[in-house]
């Protein structure tokens, strides 16, 4: 699992996480995704590279989205693989995100 | 069935995962279907290896695989003190004013397999999930 940071316009931030976010996927990006979560106030999280998401995969954008909404920021998500929606819309937590189908969506919900 | 041996290590689930998809892998089974099989057996395994307490000196997990074109059935096996993820409750799901991060694992479980069922017998616990193609 790979985290990949690229600062973009309007000061929104697009992390693109890369592989599996299994529990072994999730606990290898963790503690960078929670530095970055508390470092940014603009997060877009690219999810098209993200083949497979279980509930460690859950927890831990959940964690990142708490923290900025903690820190006043915003963390969305963009662009998730079909399989992967469906696990963000039946554990809800899709919802209280929010996922938008590109990244320029997201960008433009965040800058809103 | 074909029966695997699962440590009880969370650095086992990623291989004993892979091992399910190898067996089902020849039964036609749809991606969206081999997707939510993925899901159950990773979080089945994750919740007795996090929670699972060893009824005696082990827990004594494996998993096993049975997948026939109409779809496949997952089997995992323990010697923990029981627990029905068939019928224990779920956690309501997070809200923005609630955004608790953990608890979704049994929700998922039950959101995609066609079918949960849980039994013990002689101490052993038998977690029985069925995956049906859709038709």
């Amino acid at each position: 699992m790979e985290l990949v940071i690229e600062e973009g316009r309007s000061g929104v931030t697009q992390a693109a996480l890369v592989g599996r976010m299994d529990i072994e996927g999730a606990q290898t990006i963790e503690e960078p995704f929670r530095v970055l979560t508390r470092l940014r106030r603009a997060l877009v999280v690219d999810l098209s590279q993200v083949s497979f998401m279980a509930s460690m995969g859950l927890r831990t954008l959940m964690v990142g989205a708490r923290a900025q909404s903690e820190l006043g920021g915003r963390l969305v998500l963009a662009s998730p693989q079909p399989n992967v929606e469906k696990v963000l819309k039946e554990s809800g937590i899709g919802d209280i995100i929010g996922v938008y189908p590109t990244i320029e969506a997201a960008a433009a919900a965040i800058t809103a | 069935m074909r029966r695997r041996p699962v440590a009880d290590d969370l650095s086992d689930i990623r291989g004993a995962t892979a091992w399910v998809v190898q067996q089902v892998a020849g039964a036609d089974i749809l991606e969206d279907v081999r997707f939510n099989i993925e899901v159950c057996v990773e979080e089945a395994l994750a919740n007795l290896i996090e929670h699972g307490r060893a009824a005696t000196d082990a827990k004594d997990i494996a998993i096993a695989v049975d997948a026939d074109p109409d779809g496949a059935t997952i089997l995992v096996t323990d010697r923990c003190l029981p627990f029905d993820g068939a019928a224990a409750p779920t956690l309501d799901r997070p809200t923005r004013g609630d955004m608790r991060p953990g608890g979704q694992g049994l929700r998922l479980m039950r959101a995609f397999a066609s079918e949960l069922t849980y039994r013990t017998i002689d101490g052993r616990n038998e977690l029985t999930m069925r995956f049906r193609s859709p038709t």
